[in-house]
């Protein structure tokens, strides 16, 4: 980061740029943007997306491209939105991966996929996975390029922990081993979480775990018809299962057990 | 009475390693997955077929486990979405029966009891208008926007505040 307080990112094709006017919400930006990937000095020319924090009537402002998007008494108090900002912005650009909502982390040289919407415990699995060794590729979205690899995204983990308000969680943070390569899929598990705390999943075929992921991707069969040909790539090498899951350590387990690593 | 395939209007079809199929009906914008037992009937009624040869044609892929009650059951499957036309009823044990009336066909509970390694024949479908509904909530979850701002779509396609921040 410069003197001014900004610097700029390159992600997946789209080029952020972060701004922020004093030091606590400089550390915010530089420890929840995109952690991963090199800062860089501002470039001339305009950002795809421009983020400040910028503090005003007491209280820390997250603008994004002009327009005001939260606020907090602090400067953690806006990372939830930061991160999902970013992720947004970085799903809507991606030109040769296509997105699936998933929790991903790779296990034996494998991806392993948790397919599923929001509420749906994804976080929790992959944190339980990583606490096991698994290496962490991404809570929230698997990126999938044409041949059916996935590439890691490893944002900093939103958690909840049983609250219904999130809060991050870097992947250091777990001592987790951080994805840097892409993989081909292992495994898909499409888990809902239930209440009486039951294991109940069972194998499905490749055709409908594709179809599951069609139901988790947030691009449109209209606007992106290629994405049949990533996803069948991705599921063609997969062992596929669907069903209800119990708490998260116990169904880890029992998926460790399935996948026979 | 024949079997045959109903739409003549599939331009995609994806055949997994599994055995398993992936449809799309671009007429009719709908996506189907096939299991392997589904597929293997999809692919036993390429022509018009009975449930004669339809069942022989799908033993070759799955072996003598295939009976004519799961081949009449996959018809069903099949049928049930449009992509057969077909009237079966029960086949007599031994025999490879057709009618040309519409079931009684068999029950999946009496289908089940004939099984062997094969799965039961399934046949899902989608709607590319469904899975528009799917990609709006399939995001980074619910913005917390303190009031009064305004809320950031979570629709993959363009709102005034996408556009706003240069989200799209």
């Amino acid at each position: 980061m410069n003197n001014s307080g900004s610097f700029d990112v390159e992600a997946f094709g789209a080029h952020f740029r972060l701004t922020a006017g004093c030091a606590d919400a400089c550390a915010t930006l530089d420890q929840y943007a995109l952690p991963w990937l090199p800062r860089m000095e501002p470039k001339a020319g305009k950002p795809d997306v421009a983020i400040r924090i910028d503090q005003a009537a007491g209280e820390f402002r997250l603008v994004v491209n002009d327009a005001l998007v939260a606020a907090a008494a602090e400067p953690p108090g806006l990372v939830c939105t930061l991160i999902q900002v970013l992720d947004e912005a970085v799903v809507r650009r991606l030109t040769t991966l296509r997105a699936i909502h998933a929790g991903t982390v790779m296990y034996s040289g494998r991806v392993l996929l948790f397919p599923g919407v929001s509420h749906a415990g994804k976080s929790s699995l992959v944190r339980e996975m990583v606490r096991r060794g698994a290496t962490y590729f991404s809570d929230e979205y698997a990126l999938i390029d044409e041949e059916g690899l996935v590439h890691p995204y490893p944002r900093p983990l939103l958690v909840r922990d049983g609250s219904p308000e999130q809060h991050p969680v870097l992947a250091r943070e777990l001592s987790a081993r951080v994805g840097n390569v892409a993989a081909p899929v292992g495994w898909i598990f499409a888990l809902a979480y239930s209440n009486e705390n039951e294991w109940s999943v069972a194998p499905v075929s490749q055709g409908e775990a594709l179809m599951i992921l069609l139901r988790n991707t947030p691009h449109t069969l209209l606007q992106s018809p290629e994405m049949v040909g990533f996803f069948q790539h991705a599921v063609a090498s997969a062992s596929c299962f669907a069903g209800q899951r119990s708490e998260a350590a116990d169904a880890v387990e029992k998926i460790i057990e399935m996948i026979g690593a | 009475m024949q079997i045959e395939r109903g739409s003549q209007d599939i331009l995609v079809e994806n055949c997994l390693p599994d055995g398993s199929r992936f449809l799309i009906d671009h007429k009719n914008e709908t996506v189907y997955a096939l299991n392997a037992t589904a597929g293997a009937a999809w692919d036993a009624c390429s022509a018009p077929t009975n449930l004669c040869d339809m069942t022989k044609e799908m033993q070759r892929s799955f072996g003598p486990d295939v009976t004519e009650e799961l081949a009449a059951e996959a018809i069903l499957e099949l049928q049930k979405l449009n992509l057969v036309t077909a009237s079966v009823r029960v086949p007599q044990p031994g025999t490879c029966a057709v009618a040309s009336v519409r079931p009684p066909h068999p029950t999946r509970r009496a289908v089940l009891t004939t099984l062997g390694k094969v799965a039961l024949p399934l046949v899902v479908a989608m709607t590319l208008t469904e899975q528009r509904a799917h990609a709006v909530v399939a995001t980074s979850g619910v913005r917390r926007t303190p009031q009064p701002l305004p809320a950031i779509s979570k629709t993959p396609h363009c709102g005034p505040t996408d556009e706003k921040l240069g989200l799209c």
